[in-house]
């Protein structure tokens, strides 16, 4: 009786260990896609709220152009707008994004005059998380100012 | 007496081992298709990043990517970029993407950047890079606007080991803020 027992609980154990085995591997296997998913979603997240800041800023770029060129020939640094109001507005809570800062950088082609180099970085409290930068060249079309965005480029620390 | 105990405890020990045998080769040929399982998994899994990776690196040419018809060559994936390096300077380089089989067959991207003429629609000068994958083929068409000289979204169509996938690309070339 006390053998047939112990036998029965024998078995009940191995199967138990078979189970969690079967669920310990589902898991894993989950887990890893679910990492991939998880990487690539916020990456794209990033990617597009970097991409909204980039273009409100040249906006208020276009504006200001001429105080902008003017800061730049004056010196070597770069001409900064903190855009993190715009951040806190349109990126997904879920990206904990700190800090957004728009960079201007004069044209390292001086036969372009009317044309900046335009950077738009997104941080959150590790670092930053996307940065993208653009060509802004001032062309007058039907008497209206307006930018031109050429050589987008995607960040090149990532 | 003591010979029939002897003989049972044998035959008992006998059946204990068989038992043990049954019940070992049991688990281990579970646990072994369950490795065997997993091993697919991960294969499955690695293929997947490579072709994410594959994947993600041609969206990242194309953001840069011109939206002149003209710079373009749709049959084979080429295409001129336009991007900003590390000091601002301004680069235009020619990308190509396509991929392969191998001899032994597996497949694999290819990646070719450098100075492509687009009339005699041949490479003058190149450099190439290999990325393993399981994409089994990439192919482009476009979108283009009325004016029919620039391109406004780029479709690329690529097939995996899951099947055909299509994945819609805006231009962002010569957008006027």
């Amino acid at each position: 009786m006390k053998s047939s027992c112990g036998a029965a609980v024998l078995l009940v154990l191995v199967m138990i260990a078979l189970a969690s085995a079967v669920v310990m591997h589902r898991w894993f296997v989950a887990s890893l896609h679910y990492d991939i998913a998880m990487q690539r979603a916020r990456m794209h997240k990033n990617f597009y709220t970097t991409e909204a800041v980039l273009h409100v800023g040249l906006g208020v770029i276009k504006q200001q152009f001429a105080a902008v060129t003017k800061f730049l020939s004056q010196t070597s640094k770069p001409y900064v707008v903190d855009m993190t109001a715009v951040v806190a507005s349109i990126a997904p809570h879920d990206l904990h994004l700190k800090q957004a800062i728009v960079m201007v950088y004069k044209n390292p082609n001086p036969k372009l005059k009317d044309s900046v180099i335009v950077g738009a970085v997104v941080k959150d409290a590790q670092g930053a998380t996307c940065q993208l930068c653009c060509k802004a060249e001032r062309v007058v079309v039907k008497n209206e100012v307006q930018l031109a965005i050429s050589h987008f480029t995607f960040g090149h620390f990532i | 007496m003591k010979i029939q105990i002897l003989a049972f405890t044998l035959i008992e020990c006998a059946v204990y081992m068989a038992l043990f045998s049954f019940f070992a080769v049991l688990v281990g040929g579970f646990c072994s298709s369950l490795y065997m399982v997993h091993q697919q998994h991960c294969q499955r899994i690695a293929g997947r990043q490579a072709n994410d990776l594959v994947l993600d690196m041609f969206w990242r040419d194309l953001l840069s990517a011109s939206d002149n018809v003209a710079e373009w060559n749709m049959e084979h994936g080429i295409f001129t970029k336009r991007f900003c390096d590390e000091s601002h300077n301004q680069i235009e380089t020619c990308v190509g993407w396509e991929v392969f089989c191998n001899n032994d067959g597996h497949y694999a991207a290819r990646r070719s950047e450098g100075i492509y003429n687009f009339k005699l629609a041949q490479w003058t000068s190149r450099s190439v890079s290999i990325c393993g994958c399981s994409l089994q083929s990439l192919q482009l068409t476009y979108e283009m606007l009325r004016d029919k000289k620039h391109i406004e979204r780029v479709v690329v169509h690529y097939v995996d080991q899951c099947g055909a996938n299509d994945c819609l690309i805006k231009l962002r070339a010569r957008r006027v803020v």
